[in-house]
Order: C-alpha cells, then sequence, then structure tokens
C-alpha cells in the first residue's frame, strides 16, 4: 500500500525528490550468519556459514571455516557435512524425503546452533502459461508469467516461488500461503516483471513449513521496507546466530516466451 | 438502570434550594445567522466572580441572590448586551449578540469570553474556532483543522501524508475524535494529505489533551469534539470555494425562520479529471479521488425542547485496471435537547458510526475484494445541572455496541477463491458519569468527576486462546450474546484552578482514562488498512494516568502565555512481534505484544490576539517512550512519535481591510525510526541486520509556508432612494482570494530513508532519502453570499 502511495504522489501530483543522505549507524557486532537447505532437489542440500559485517562495509562478508556441522533427519539417520569450499558444507549422501523432520547442528567457536525443519508433502506445478501485455506507463511492453497447480485440500500450504530467466536469478520473494485459495485449482500470477519474446524462464516451487514461510514474509518486508514492525525476522535457528534452516519440496518446470 | 434514575432523583431532591436565590436562564445566539454562541458569558456587574458559559447548544443558567443587577451577556468578537433587571423570581432571557464593530486581528483562537482560560477548571484544553484560522497557509490551500491544531503545543502531526496526529506522547488511535458526538474512526483523506473534516461545515473545535471531563471517555489520550454548524435560522445562504484539489459547497437556510434550520456542505476532489485527460489508457482509467458530505438539520419544538438530525458520509476511491481500494466513514446523530426547568438541561442522542476500507483485485470473472469495519450503535444520555451558584453538575450513561468485521472476503467466482470471512467480533461498551464544577471561593475552582466504564466482549463466534509463542492453544465456541470476557473500569478525573488575580491561575488536573478498541496498523504509520479490534480474552483494555500543571497569564493588549507540564502513564499499550501480519489474519492477537509507555514533557505557549499583528509561538520539549518484554531486552525505548523539540510559530498581519499576510514555521525533533546496524549474505542477497527497536532518528524537521489572503471591497455604492445621494453600503457578496506557497524555501524533509547498494560505489551500501514536497504553490478561491 505504501508503495501504491508513493506511486500515486510521484507520478500525478508533484515533484518528489530523492537524494543520498549520512545517516550514521552503530557498527553492530559480527553475528554467524547460517544458510542450511534441505531437499528432494539433489543441488540444494548445503549448509552456508559467514559472519555479517558493518553497514557500510564493503560486502565482503568472512566464510566461517572449520565449524563442526551435520544434519540429522527424524529416523535417527545422521549426516556430517563437510566443508566443500571456505564456509559451504555438504554432503552428497543426503536427499531431503517429504514429510520428514530434519535437526540441523553447527558448532563453531565452542558454541552448539541447532534448527529444526520439515519438508512437506509435494505440491507440483501443473503448467506455465504466459500473457502478451502491451506497454503502459507502469510496465514495458512482454509477458506475463503463470504458475498453475492444484493446492492440497486437506492441509495448510506454504509457498516460495523462485525465477530464473536466462539462467539470471532473480531475486525478488514470490510467496504464497493458501489462505484465500485452499483445495483448489489455482494460479499464482508473476505480475511483478514481465518477461521478453525468447526468455527461457525456469520456476522453482518450493513447499516450506510455516516457520520457514514467516521468515522469508520476515526478508521480503526487510528488502521492501515493509510491515509493522521492522526487525530481524523469527528464526527457527536455535542460539545467537541470524539465518535460518529450510526443508524445501521442490518442483521445476520452465518454458520458453513466444510472444 | 433503574437504580441510576433512583439516583438522579436523590440527586435533585437533595439540592439546597435556598429560597432568596433565583436563577436567569436561556439561549445565546448569533444574531447574524441564528447559531448558537458556545461558550458565550452571562456575568453580573454586582457581583465580581459570579457568571455562567452557555454549553454546546447555546444554553446557560445562573443562580444568583434576589435583587436589582446588571446583566452583561458578553463573547469575543461580539458586541457586549446589557440590562439593568430587578430579579425576584426565575427569569428566561434569550439574547442575541451582534458582531461586534471593535476592530479585531484576523486571528481569534478561542471564541471565548476573555480572562474564561485563566478561571475555568479545563485545563489542557485547546479551542479552535474553523472561522478563525482560514488565513493560516497549508498544503494546497485545503483548510483543515487537523493541521492546523497540530500546531498548537503538545499536539504532533505524524508527519507529511499522515493525517494522523499523536497528542502527549499518545499514538494515533489514542484520540477519540467526535464529530457532533459520533466517533469518527478513520479521519482521513487521500492517503492522509487531508483529514475528514470539512472546514466550512464546523462551528467549534476543542481539543483536551489532559483533565478530560467525565462525560468523555473510550481513549487514553485525548477527546477531539467537533460541533457541526447548525445553518442559518435567519436566511437563505450559499458560501463555497474553488482550490487546486477541491471544490466545497455549502447551503444552509431556515426551515422556520429562527426555529429551525439546516446545512449541507460538500466537497469533493477532481485530480481524476485531469487523470482522463491522458493520453494514457492505464491513466486514463485511474480512479483517484474522495468526496464528503456534511448535513444537519435542527427544529426548535416549543420553548423547551429542540432536536437535531446530523450526519457525515464520506468516500476515498482509488484504483488501476485490476485493483481498487476505497475507505469512507458514515456518521449519523439524532439528538434531542430539553430543557427541564431553568436549572436541568438534559441531551439524548442516538449515534450511529460505520468505517470500513474494501480492496478489490481481478476484474470480472476473477475478481475478489477483501476488506475490514467496524460499525457502533451508540445511546447516550447527559444532563447538566445548574444546581446552585457553587455546583455545577453533569451525569450521564452510554452505551455502545460494537461490530467488528476484522476481514470480509467476496469472490465473483467460488472456484477461484476459497477463503472465507474471519469471525465478526460483537462488544458493549458502556459507561455512567458525574462530574461536578464546584466554585469553591473566589479564588478557588474544582472539577470533581468519575466515570465508571465496562466492557463485555460478546459472542458468537470462536475465541482463541494463545501461548507465548502466538500459536491458537485453545479454541472454544461462544453463542449469540454469550459473554467471553469483561472489564469494568473507574476513571477517576479531578482538576483544580487557583486564581492569583483576574489575569493569572495555577491549574493542576489528574485523569485516568481507559480504552476497549485498539487499532492495528500493518505499517509504522497511520493507513487506511488499519483495522479496529475490540478488547478480549487476548486484548486487555489500554488505561492511562496522567497528572497536568499549568500556569496561565492574560496581558494587556491581548498577550497571553501558559506553561503546563504533564506526566502520562500508559498502560497495556499494544506493539507487535516482528514480521507481525495484521491483515487478514484471523489469529493477529498471538502477534501482539502488550507493555507500558510513559510521556512527560513541558509547553509553553504565547499568543497575542490583538491588533493587526497576531499570532502565536508554541514549544514542546518532551519524551515518550514504551516498554514491552519481548522488544529491545525489556527496556525502555523510544516511542516513534517521540520528540525532543516541538516549535510552530504562527503570524498573521492584517495589512489593511482587504489585505491579511501570514507566515509559519515548524521545527521538529526527527521520529524514533529503526535502521540497520549491520548487514549479511543470505541466498546472494543482501540483508539488513537490526540491532534495537527506534534506535535511530529521522533528520530534524524544518519547513516554512508563507500566504496573503486578498477579501473584496465590503461596501458599494449605492444611491440612497430617499436623498439620491451616493452612500456605501454593505455588500452581501463576500469573497477572497488565499495565496500560499507549502515549504517556502524547499526544504527537503525525509518522508522515508531507505538503504540501497550504491550506484557510485558499487558493493558498498547507501543511505537514500525521499522527500515528497519542496515548494508547493496554491491558489484558492472562496465565496459567501
Amino acid at each position: 500500500m505504501r508503495y501504491l502511495a508513493g506511486l500515486f504522489i510521484v507520478g500525478l501530483l508533484l515533484s518528489s525528490c530523492e537524494k543520498v543522505i549520512d545517516v550514521d549507524l552503530n557498527e553492530a557486532e559480527q553475528k554467524l550468519v547460517i544458510e542450511a537447505v534441505v531437499s528432494n532437489d539433489t543441488a540444494q542440500n548445503y549448509v552456508n556459514l559467514s559472519l555479517s559485517g558493518g553497514f557500510y562495509a564493503t560486502n565482503n562478508f568472512t566464510a566461517v571455516e572449520g565449524a563442526a556441522v551435520g544434519i540429522e533427519d527424524d529416523n535417527g539417520n545422521y549426516f556430517p557435512m563437510a566443508e566443500l569450499v571456505p564456509g559451504v558444507y555438504t554432503n552428497s549422501g543426503l536427499v531431503g524425503e517429504f514429510n520428514t523432520s530434519y535437526t540441523l547442528t553447527v558448532i563453531y567457536d565452542n558454541v552448539t546452533y541447532t534448527a529444526t525443519t520439515y519438508i512437506p508433502s509435494p505440491v507440483n506445478i501443473d503448467t506455465l502459461e504466459y500473457e502478451y501485455v502491451p506497454a503502459s506507463s507502469f510496465a514495458d511492453e512482454g509477458a506475463i508469467l503463470f504458475a498453475n497447480f492444484t493446492d492440497p485440500a486437506n492441509e495448510t500450504n506454504y509457498y516460495r516461488f523462485k525465477i530464473t530467466d536466462n539462467g539470471n536469478i532473480d531475486n525478488a520473494w514470490y510467496l504464497r500461503d493458501d489462505g484465500f485459495v485452499n483445495g483448489l485449482e489455482t494460479t499464482y500470477a508473476f505480475f511483478q516483471r514481465s518477461f521478453d519474446d525468447g526468455d527461457f524462464v525456469e520456476v522453482e516451487m518450493i513447499g516450506v513449513d510455516a516457520t520457514v514461510f514467516r521468515y522469508f514474509e520476515g526478508l521480503e518486508d526487510i528488502s521492501t521496507g515493509q510491515g509493522a514492525a521492522p526487525g530481524n525476522p523469527t528464526s527457527n535457528i536455535m542460539g545467537d546466530a541470524l539465518g535460518f534452516f529450510g526443508g524445501y519440496a521442490v518442483d521445476r518446470k520452465s518454458v520458453v516466451i513466444d510472444i | 438502570m433503574k437504580n441510576y434514575l433512583a439516583a438522579i432523583v436523590l440527586l435533585l431532591i437533595s439540592s439546597n434550594y435556598r429560597a432568596q436565590d433565583v436563577t436567569i436562564s436561556g439561549t445565546i445566539k448569533d444574531a447574524s445567522n441564528g447559531e448558537d454562541l458556545i461558550g458565550a458569558a452571562v456575568l453580573v456587574k454586582e457581583l465580581p466572580n459570579v457568571g455562567a458559559l452557555t454549553n454546546v447548544y447555546g444554553f446557560y443558567s445562573l443562580t444568583i441572590p434576589k435583587g436589582k443587577y446588571t446583566v452583561i451577556y458578553r463573547y469575543t468578537g461580539f458586541s457586549n448586551q446589557e440590562f439593568v433587571l430587578n430579579l425576584e423570581k426565575d427569569t428566561t432571557i434569550n439574547i442575541e449578540l451582534s458582531d461586534s464593530d471593535e476592530v479585531l486581528g484576523p486571528l481569534v483562537i478561542q471564541g471565548e469570553s476573555e480572562n474564561e482560560n485563566i478561571s475555568s477548571t479545563e485545563t489542557s484544553l485547546i479551542k479552535l474556532n474553523p472561522k478563525d484560522i482560514e488565513a493560516v497557509p497549508v498544503l494546497f490551500g485545503e483548510k483543515d483543522v487537523l493541521k492546523t491544531i497540530a500546531l498548537m503545543p503538545g499536539v504532533q502531526s505524524q508527519g507529511e501524508g499522515q493525517a494522523g496526529f499523536n497528542v502527549r506522547g499518545g499514538s494515533a488511535d489514542q484520540n477519540l475524535i467526535l464529530l457532533d458526538g459520533a466517533p469518527v474512526y478513520n479521519a482521513s483523506h487521500l492517503l492522509g494529505f487531508f483529514s475528514v473534516f470539512n472546514s466550512d461545515a464546523l462551528k467549534d473545535v476543542a481539543l483536551y489533551k489532559g483533565g478530560i471531563p467525565a462525560e468523555y471517555g473510550g481513549r487514553i489520550s485525548s477527546v477531539m469534539d467537533i460541533v457541526m454548524k447548525e445553518g442559518n435560522t435567519k436566511r437563505f445562504g450559499v458560501s463555497g470555494g474553488l482550490g487546486l484539489i477541491s471544490s466545497r459547497l455549502t447551503i444552509e437556510s431556515p426551515i422556520v425562520k429562527d426555529k429551525g434550520s439546516f446545512i449541507l456542505s460538500g466537497r469533493r476532489t477532481y485530480a481524476d479529471i485531469f487523470t482522463r485527460l491522458s493520453s494514457d489508457e492505464f491513466i486514463q482509467n485511474a480512479r483517484l479521488y474522495f468526496y464528503d458530505m456534511n448535513a444537519k438539520a435542527n427544529y426548535q419544538i416549543g420553548e423547551k425542547d429542540r432536536v437535531f438530525v446530523s450526519g457525515y458520509f464520506g468516500r476515498d476511491r482509488f484504483g488501476v485496471d485490476g485493483f481498487g481500494f476505497d475507505w469512507g466513514n458514515i456518521t449519523t446523530t439524532a439528538r434531542w435537547n430539553h430543557i427541564f426547568n431553568n436549572k436541568l438541561f438534559a441531551n439524548t442522542s442516538f449515534i450511529y458510526s460505520d468505517y470500513d476500507y474494501d480492496i478489490e483485485i481481478g476484474e470480472d470473472d476473477e475478481a475478489f475484494s477483501f476488506g475490514s469495519r467496524i460499525i457502533d450503535f451508540n445511546l447516550k444520555h447527559d444532563y447538566q445541572w445548574y444546581a446552585s451558584d457553587k455546583h455545577s453538575l453533569k451525569f450521564g450513561v452510554n452505551a455502545i455496541y460494537h461490530t467488528v468485521k476484522p476481514g470480509d472476503v467476496e469472490a465473483s467466482n467460488a472456484d477461484f477463491i476459497s477463503a472465507s470471512n474471519i469471525e465478526d467480533r460483537y462488544g458493549l461498551e458502556s459507561a455512567v458519569y458525574i462530574g461536578d464544577d464546584i466554585k469553591i471561593n473566589k479564588r478557588l475552582n474544582m472539577m470533581i468527576g468519575i466515570r465508571l466504564s465496562s466492557f463485555i466482549a460478546l459472542g458468537e463466534g470462536n475465541i482463541y486462546s494463545y501461548d507465548a509463542g502466538g500459536d491458537v492453544t485453545d479454541t472454544t465456541y461462544y453463542g449469540k450474546n454469550e459473554s467471553y470476557a469483561n472489564y469494568i473500569m473507574p476513571e477517576p478525573r479531578a482538576a483544580v484552578t487557583y486564581l492569583l488575580n483576574e489575569t493569572s491561575s495555577f491549574k493542576a488536573s489528574y485523569n485516568r482514562n481507559a480504552q476497549y478498541l485498539h487499532l492495528l496498523s500493518n505499517s509504522t504509520t497511520s493507513t487506511p488498512t488499519d483495522i479496529w479490534m475490540l478488547s478480549s480474552n487476548n486484548i486487555k483494555p489500554q488505561s492511562s494516568d496522567q497528572i497536568a500543571l499549568g500556569y496561565y497569564k492574560n496581558f494587556d493588549k491581548g498577550y497571553e502565555i501558559s506553561t503546563e507540564v504533564y506526566y502520562k502513564q500508559m498502560y497495556n499499550v499494544i506493539d507487535y512481534k516482528t514480521g507481525a501480519d495484521v491483515n487478514f489474519n484471523a489469529t493477529v492477537e498471538g502477534d501482539l505484544v502488550y507493555g507500558d509507555g510513559r510521556a512527560y514533557g513541558i509547553e509553553m505557549y504565547a499568543k497575542k490576539k490583538k491588533g493587526p499583528l497576531t499570532g502565536w509561538v508554541s514549544y514542546t520539549l518532551s519524551r515518550t517512550e514504551r516498554q514491552f518484554d519481548e522488544i529491545n531486552q525489556n527496556s525502555w525505548f523510544p516511542a516513534r512519535q517521540d520528540r525532543t523539540h516541538d516549535v510552530s510559530i504562527v503570524a498573521l498581519y492584517k495589512l489593511n481591510d482587504r489585505i491579511t499576510f501570514s507566515a509559519n514555521w515548524i521545527y521538529y525533533t526527527g521520529n524514533a525510526v529503526t535502521f540497520p546496524s549491520g548487514k549479511y549474505m543470505l541466498e546472494g542477497n543482501l540483508v539488513n541486520y537490526y540491532t534495537e527497536r527506534n534506535g535511530y532518528r529521522f533528520p530534524d524537521y524544518h519547513r516554512g509556508d508563507i500566504g496573503m489572503t486578498l477579501y473584496n471591497k465590503k461596501t458599494k455604492t449605492a444611491k440612497d432612494p430617499e436623498t439620491g445621494e451616493d452612500i456605501e453600503v454593505e455588500r452581501r457578496w463576500e469573497s477572497n482570494w488565499n495565496f500560499s506557497v507549502y515549504n517556502v524555501y524547499g526544504r527537503e524533509n525525509a518522508y522515508t530513508i531507505s538503504f540501497r547498494e550504491s550506484e557510485t560505489n558499487p558493493g558498498t551500501t547507501e543511505a537514500v532519502q525521499l522527500a515528497l514536497f519542496k515548494q508547493v504553490p496554491s491558489i484558492t478561491y472562496n465565496f459567501k453570499f
């Protein structure tokens, strides 16, 4: 809504002005950042450890090397994660199972951090569609993409979509829960962007649990500056660390735009 | 109810009626249009320190010993009327006062008798007559009582683009805004650039920052009581204005001369007329406007009864293809004044308030809409009893039945949307109150009162309990009108005024207030999509205790100064867990946190009311903090509206009868805000790292505005029908041009501050400030005949 307000104000009434200013910010203590994913997709099982940095420092974040990292499923199978490159820990034997809980343990600097996540049952993209939209003042000419899927009726589902356009990852957040569409054949429309003729577009549909979904919503709020109370998203990590441990049920489809 | 009536009867009987006393009572009206004069004074020359003021319906009652007196009727800006009366028995005197010929300045902020601000027991009260602020420069030339009242000490505008205001550290939802007694739940138009109040239809605005009289309740920080005009009872009249943004038209007329009248006032913006001229289809189809209507009628039935019906209807619409957003208020008040006798005045009101917003997405068979709504049915029964020359009592009852629809959803096609409505919530808020204004002696006046309020949360519905993490632990079904939570809060009120002499006084007040309705907002500021919630098993009532001390002094030549200090403690105030989602969330109560607030400060005010140069300077030094177990490790932290310094200067200069210049200057400390103190990388994207809530500040805000108002000649030359000579006669047609420049020196004040990767130095982060306005010139034409 703020965005619309801004649009209306900027576009129709006045010349607002934007400028770079100096805002004096404190430098927070460095914190451990855990980015960990377990999924049914063999390419997406990793634990990435780094440290946070000063807000105005350059974007070089220290990789955390030499941590002890492991993931255990709810059947007691334990997967030790080895450091592949500095800060990135993997185990090629680990492939996530649907409807299974996983617990992550990270020991770094003699401090133990744990997190538990759940990979929900899979929901697949039925079809990908697109539609030509002519240019307007608010968007360029192009194709709007739609992902059709069938939401299961007997559970609460949380989805995240990820787009790769000609190999370029789209950083925007595409999140949807089934609050309005439980049990329906429904569509997710990627209204925020349009695609050009000939684009090779790959869509990943990722089912996550409620905690991870809320965490992503929190990241979206931060990236867009929205929300009732800005702050670090509530994480599933136990211990004084940033980041999350996500259990992903991944389905993938691709399309070539022809308009 | 029975007990309550018995109590009134008892009170009536026990009044110590002294046979040697007589009571004069009646009404005081404006001779030019028949409008009731509020706060006009009745004084007795032979009895200094004796007097009465008219209430909001122009009624007064004054009890004095039998005898021969000179009685003076007085109201600022009007000619006094004096009568020598031999008072042997109770007498009714209805008076009409005429405009004074005395040259006043362009500004008369208080329509009250001189020195009333000194002797009244009302502390922390701001009064504003909409007529008198029209020369103050404002954005787009839209005169606005909410924007102007924010130039007073202790009252803060939330900022540009936000119509909400904060009073003494309270949040925007802690202000009770009444339009003819009806609560207005969202006072903003056009995403907050304007308030819903059309100044043309308003007669009187009073804002209680503290020392709130017992007849008001329901919010813990302030009461803004706005009274609409009754309409001209003498003759038909039209007034209006053409501005850059909107146009206004008001019609008023007698129904039966001197017996009844009506007023109808409307306003509409026309930005959408320009968008229709656009060649771009998307912009052509954009809807962007608001309109509002105020209507009121009153009729005098016999000597003792008068009925009023008034209403407000306003709506904002905003939309583009495939997306629509609209919101608005409806209020209706039906009121009956009855004068039982020359000492007892009664007022019964039935009030309806309704606020809703609606968001529509999609078109045709794939359209759906969702929104939220609050509806009130409100019954008030109030008495004013002028018991003796020492006691003047107010007492009454009030009951409000609230219905809240937190989330209603509608779809054109059930295959498309499966969501169902979030259950409605119901509650009964009721109160009994009594307050006594006591004249103890020549120097000491006192007000004591108590309000006993209660709230009962009623079914039907499924009521949830939550654990500390905000997850539902229990769901219980309650049947229709079955109570699932109830609260009773005694709210004592007291105020003392000690007159040092006729022109200076000390005042002190204490106030407890309770609040059973709470506004949830999905952003850090007020927006139309904010949702009202009732108190429940989870949401306890908010309450506050406030003490205020003040010193008031009037000088000769129309100067006046005042200083007040206040301390306010607030309990059970609401904030959000990080990442809380307010809209369309059935279990939103689990996302809330409850804590305490405190606010304290000193307010200084100096005003010049007479002479060609008039205006005021106001300065507030204050601190406003909140404390929650879940936020900032339970330590006190500044509330968003915490402003250390807040300065307003308003100056009006009347060059001659036709030209008035005006200027404002405003300065305040930037709002508290949450900024990141670090950053980190997730999935290749930068994420802000926050260490505390509201740990930073926006840059200080300041701005200057200037304006000029050019009036047409008040008289014209005509031939005297008898002598044939040229004479000057008064014109019926009055008009003026108002020119203004908002933010005249082009200060870029921060509307938002955001952070992004630097364009000039990739790999680093920079802060970017968005300012909405540089200079905004505007021109408005106003007329009246």
